[in-house]
């Protein structure tokens, strides 16, 4: 019986019925099925794209993919036993019974439950519009989890070494911030400046400006795209990177170009973890001079630079928000 | 000969918390363990701006106090809030392969005010400064005592004992590095 559930649970194989093996499909957990798998047309196939599909090469292809099996089914070009791909994710997610059809945003869980009322036509669907705008202005929560020297890191994000985050949301866009150590170290801002919407931004090069007491901190953007929101709530009240750097104080949305090249040039999870782990000892060890000291316990002033001189402070922005 | 470890009171400090903390000191670290005279808390460590007392301050004091020749490590347990810049608080401060640690007894009474409670607390911490002074550095082990505690509730979850990869470096380090006559790769 333990067997059983521990096989259902995680995969591997199952035994139907009539006591024949059957494999099982194992879907990592913060993965999604790609909607050609949602709908039976492939087997097995996971999201890499964020669901943006107009700009998803394996969408594209398999689109390609069914538009000639098509011409061949029309001339009559089958072969025998050869299986041919003539119906899209559409036409395949059609047939089910109304109630099974899935919305988009239901598949990848930003509404508990929402049937499509259309076929899929989600350019024209009031409903699409509204979420549009929705997950635009609200930022989801995300899970926080708490490191040494009690600095922050949301587990969804991905964490560029100069101190920013970027967290791909449905439709393909993401949203940036600075991360919890980049405001504890800035501490008190003065003045956050942002390129105007439309602007185009390159991972690794300085994008976003924060100003503190006539000391100019330039951030480097995570990844490369294109400005298409600013959180003009957060950059007039810095209150909100201070308390929710991850979440209401997020900094822009952007339109990313090759985001999945860019996101593998980033930090996530563990290594994320690691590498916020050792900006802490780098920065304790910056305040020691000669001697290695090592502390156990405690959490992080919230105003770094505010301790220091103006040489030291140019020192340490370069050091962290400026790494080869 | 091998100098023994000395557990020194900076300020009033409570006997049993001493000598609770000697004995475990003793037990782990398999070296001898003295309890020294009790010293002043130095006015000079304190930061009228934080209200606290700056903890590398303090281990200066205790590494020119205590000249190397008679003593080879120094554990210096206070009860007042120590801090360093960076940090609100510190437990424990110690230099890395060095000779001087230093503990605070001040937030070890958070959510439970309990004097078993406190002594666990102050043993692993005091362990834990010791093992810096013996070269060794944070663990990723969450139960190991070398696991780096931000909140006093990381420190209730580990144990005083450390993980088999940290005992055995701390065995080495112990044999090898406290008598530099001894060649070591």
């Amino acid at each position: 019986m333990l067997l059983t559930l521990y096989a259902t649970y995680f995969g591997g194989v199952k035994m139907d019925k009539k006591g024949e093996r059957t494999k099982m499909k194992i879907i990592p957990p913060n993965k999604k099925k790609c909607v050609w798998m949602e709908s039976g047309v492939v087997s097995y196939k996971l999201c890499d794209n964020n669901f943006d599909c107009p700009t998803c090469p394996y969408d594209q292809a398999m689109q390609r993919k069914v538009q000639k099996g098509r011409e061949r089914i029309e001339f009559g070009l089958e072969e025998q036993g050869a299986r041919i791909l003539s119906e899209s994710w559409v036409t395949q997610m059609m047939k089910l019974p109304a109630s099974q059809r899935k919305c988009r945003y239901m598949i990848t869980g930003e509404v508990e439950r929402k049937i499509c009322p259309s076929a899929y036509e989600c350019g024209t669907c009031s409903f699409d519009k509204m979420m549009q705008a929705r997950l635009q202005s609200e930022s989801l929560p995300s899970l926080i989890k708490e490191l040494k020297g009690g600095i922050k890191i949301a587990a969804d994000s991905y964490y560029h070494r100069g101190h920013m985050w970027a967290k791909p949301e449905y439709g393909g866009r993401v949203r940036i911030g600075i991360d919890d150590f980049g405001r504890r170290l800035i501490g008190e801002i003065s003045e956050i400046m942002v390129p105007d919407m439309g602007a185009q931004i390159k991972a690794g090069e300085p994008s976003i400006v924060f100003r503190r007491d006539g000391i100019r901190i330039d951030l480097l953007s995570p990844i490369d795209g294109v400005i298409c929101r600013v959180n003009s709530v957060s950059l007039t009240d810095h209150e909100l990177i201070k308390a929710s750097p991850y979440e209401k104080g997020w900094i822009a949305i952007v339109e990313p170009m090759g985001l999945k090249k860019g996101l593998k040039r980033l930090l996530y999870g563990e290594d994320a973890e690691i590498f916020m782990e050792e900006e802490t000892d780098r920065l304790i060890s910056e305040f020691k001079d000669e001697l290695k000291l090592a502390a156990d316990g405690g959490e992080m002033v919230e105003d770094i630079l505010g301790l220091l001189d103006r040489d030291k402070s140019l020192k340490l922005i370069s050091m962290f928000f400026n790494p080869e | 000969m091998i100098n023994p470890i000395t557990v020194l009171p900076i300020g009033p400090v409570k006997d049993k918390v001493i000598q609770n903390i000697g004995c475990s000191i003793e037990n782990t670290f398999k070296l001898p363990c003295i309890i020294g005279e009790q010293v002043p808390v130095p006015d000079i460590a304190y930061d009228s701006s934080r209200c606290q007392y700056n903890s590398r301050v303090i281990l200066e004091l205790l590494t020119s106090m205590f000249p190397e020749s008679n003593y080879s490590k120094i554990l210096g347990i206070t009860h007042v809030d120590i801090f360093i810049p960076v940090m609100k608080y510190v437990f424990g401060l110690s230099v890395v392969g060095g000779r001087c640690a230093v503990i605070s007894l001040f937030r070890f009474n958070e959510v439970s005010s309990k004097e078993d409670i406190l002594i666990e607390r102050a043993i692993k911490t005091a362990i834990h400064e010791l093992a810096h002074t013996f070269g060794m550095i944070h663990c990723r082990v969450k139960k190991c005592v070398m696991y780096p505690s931000t909140v006093i509730k990381d420190t209730d979850n580990k144990d005083s004992r450390f993980c088999m990869n940290c005992k055995n470096l701390l065995y080495w380090n112990i044999h090898n590095r406290s008598h530099p006559e001894k060649n070591y790769p």
